[in-house]
């Protein structure tokens, strides 16, 4: 064939393919080239899931594989508590549930007027007051225990640090509490969630006794101890009036703070290391960004010596030993000579 | 949290160190600065974390050469257009700028990384004692010395050189270097 | 490839497991399987063996069968933190299936990342933590700068002076106990 000929032919076979493209538009007929509509079709959609938002979080129920009396049963065995079925179904249920699933039959009409479609289940109130007076109790008295010349008022904010809501909702969701309890609400706030879980330490109570009740707590709550300083579970607003005053009681001189090492003081980084001396000795030393800033660290350090917190008291979570001191340890006030009290802030 | 806060401030804070240049060799004090530069003297040194301190230096117009190396040493530049290549002997650079030396020989000693510049950025030279206030306060260490600056005969006092041991004692009538004779008989 | 691109993190632990009693962190195992492909044959041949054994030993793992026709088998795990982990077992036999098994009831749900270091601790330091300022003489900080003691360059040999000065006082004790100068010279 001529090369004219064969051009031709070719410039018509392309002609018709081109037309039966255009014709058949909603054919899609493979083409190998760069196709231009590809990335902005792309681009828009991402940009259209985007302007979406996330994925509206669903309850674990809402998937196939999902079965409540096998997850119920499961959460106490793997807890490690030997719990009857009842008092469990009752520590998993909130009163918000109860009072929806109320208000839900109440709406509904019953074949006969007179017969009410009464809740045959029970919610946690009880139970979670139960449990929340014993880990209170528990984790007061162990730590009073544990840390003799710790001020009631420390004790007390270890204690709120470790039962309140955040922590016990945390120490539960971790435990696979958020996918068994029923609530009105989802996804389940914090108070609910820390309720179920003083609702389990009081059914443990009620079915197995208070000492396997303590035993959880301590496996559970009081662990969290493990690796936080003293400062950020107890703000103390003014530990060198506090020092001042512990150490008149003790009979010792005033406490005096002298500037250990200072560098860079004239720059942003600038960094400082105070100790605090009573009769010349040392009784607590640290660094800070500014003088005032290392120096309330250092009468900080000067009061976990004199409490005996620290890293040289740290808690051993042996299970022979859970001695809970009821007695409660002494004040601050009690720690603090009579003229000095008022210069506590 | 704040304990951990302040503990790690405390670790990795930046010391100002003071390093007298006077009668220094420039060659021997080099890798000694450019140690505390990088941070090599912690424990918690590592390449990639930046735990390098200052160092001020002080007196770099009186530091010492060794032999002819002031008259013999060049320093190389190059303006980057054709012809623009130079030698300057280093004695005529020190007159110029007394702190050039150092901190050329610092720099060239440093490895040619990127954690160059901000290395020098650490390092203060000042050619003699008059150093800013502020960045006096923030001195906290001194580095030794690496040469002995030695003593002019009239820096010793009249006592030291009487109690100086003598082999023997010249002749009173003796002249050193009496010199040529001037005058042709 | 750079190790900064690839994930990396430290050890971690899930609610301190371990310092109380143990908590087995699998929640939930699903079994995906055909009922008559060859694929899924391993993992029904464990359904039939090895499961009931599994179930008894660990009765805090709630395990789900889902059948699926056509589908590929696999074994997905959930954890107690919310983490999902999915092993495809296709012509995989039982007791690899066991193995992979015990190997998701063993994995605490934390992501499989490089692990910076294979240890943890609360208490790094017994003695505190390194400053500059450890075992450093506190009176540096009331020493004005610069201080001619510490700048001095310290030989560690005496120099040619120093042995000069030092003999001529041994000469000197030296003939001061003799009592006299008897070699007559000037020292």
């Amino acid at each position: 064939m001529s090369l004219v000929l064969r051009n031709v032919l070719s410039f018509c076979a392309r002609r018709t393919a081109l037309s039966g493209r255009l014709i058949a538009q909603r054919q899609a007929i493979p083409v190998r080239c760069y196709k231009k509509w590809v990335l902005p079709a792309y681009r828009s959609l991402y940009k259209r899931r985007l302007e979406q938002g996330p994925e509206p979080e669903r309850h674990r129920s809402e998937w196939l594989n999902w079965n409540y009396n096998a997850e119920v049963y499961a959460f106490g065995q793997r807890v490690g508590e030997d719990l009857s079925e009842a008092t469990l179904r009752t520590a998993l249920t909130d009163r918000s549930y109860v009072e929806a699933e109320n208000e839900k039959r109440k709406g509904l009409e019953t074949e006969e007027e007179d017969e009410e479609l009464s809740l045959d289940i029970s919610h946690n109130e009880e139970l979670s007051a139960l449990g929340e007076k014993l880990c209170n109790n528990f984790v007061k008295g162990y730590l009073r225990s544990t840390y003799p010349n710790l001020p009631e008022e420390g004790v007390g904010a270890i204690c709120d640090f470790l039962t309140g809501d955040e922590m016990l909702a945390y120490i539960g969701s971790h435990l696979g509490l958020k996918d068994i309890v029923l609530a009105s609400e989802f996804p389940v706030p914090d108070s609910t969630l820390s309720k179920a879980f003083t609702a389990v330490i009081g059914a443990i109570d009620t079915d197995q006794g208070t000492e396997r009740a303590q035993l959880f707590v301590h496996d559970f709550v009081l662990t969290q101890l493990i690796g936080k300083t003293l400062d950020s579970m107890w703000t103390i607003s003014n530990p060198m009036g506090l020092l001042a005053g512990i150490v008149a009681k003790q009979g010792m001189a005033e406490p005096e703070s002298r500037l250990l090492w200072e560098t860079g003081s004239e720059t942003v980084v600038a960094a400082y290391m105070v100790g605090i001396y009573c009769n010349k000795q040392l009784i607590g030393k640290a660094a800070g960004e500014t003088v005032s800033i290392a120096e309330h660290m250092a009468a900080q350090n000067a009061l976990q010596q004199f409490f005996n917190f620290g890293n040289d008291a740290a808690i051993h979570f042996d299970r022979h030993s859970l001695t809970v001191n009821a007695e409660r340890n002494a004040s601050i006030e009690d720690f603090v000579s009579q003229d000095k009290t008022q210069t506590l802030a | 949290m704040a304990q951990h806060r302040v503990q790690q401030w405390a670790t990795f804070a930046r010391m100002w160190w003071l390093y007298d240049a006077r009668w220094q060799c420039p060659f021997q004090s080099a890798p000694v600065i450019i140690r505390h530069l990088q941070g090599l003297h912690k424990p918690i040194y590592h390449p990639l974390s930046d735990v390098g301190d200052h160092v001020v230096v002080i007196n770099t117009e009186h530091i010492a050469m060794e032999g002819d190396l002031w008259r013999n040493w060049r320093h190389f530049h190059h303006t980057g257009y054709p012809g623009g290549f130079s030698a300057t002997r280093v004695w005529k650079v020190h007159e110029a700028d007394p702190t050039k030396v150092l901190h050329k020989q610092i720099y060239s000693t440093v490895k040619g990384n990127l954690l160059r510049r901000p290395i020098m950025a650490r390092l203060h030279l000042y050619p003699d004692d008059n150093v800013p206030e502020d960045i006096l306060k923030n001195i906290t260490g001194q580095i030794r010395q690496l040469r002995e600056v030695p003593k002019r005969l009239d820096e010793y006092t009249q006592d030291e050189r009487d109690a100086f041991p003598r082999l023997f004692e010249w002749p009173a009538d003796y002249v050193p270097n009496p010199g040529k004779k001037t005058v042709k008989s | 490839m750079s190790h900064a691109t690839i994930p990396s993190g430290f050890v971690k632990s899930a609610l301190q497991n371990g310092a109380g009693r143990y908590v087995c962190q699998l929640q939930r195992l699903t079994l995906v399987f055909c009922k008559s492909s060859g694929g899924s044959r391993g993992l029904r041949d464990f359904v039939e063996k090895h499961l009931l054994e599994f179930t008894q030993k660990n009765p805090g793992v709630v395990v789900y069968l889902q059948p699926r026709r056509h589908r590929p088998p696999k074994l997905v795990a959930e954890y107690l933190n919310g983490r999902r982990e999915e092993i495809p077992v296709a012509t995989h036999n039982d007791e690899t299936i066991c193995q992979w098994v015990n190997h998701l009831r063993t994995h605490s749900g934390n992501e499989t990342v490089r692990l910076r270091k294979t240890w943890h601790t609360d208490t790094p330091s017994i003695q505190g933590p390194w400053t500059p300022f450890t075992n450093k003489d506190t009176r540096l900080n009331v020493t004005q700068l610069p201080s001619e003691e510490l700048s001095r360059f310290q030989p560690t040999e005496p120099s040619a002076t120093e042995k000069l000065l030092r003999l001529a006082e041994q000469l000197r004790a030296k003939d001061a106990v003799k009592g006299g100068g008897e070699t007559g010279t000037p020292v």
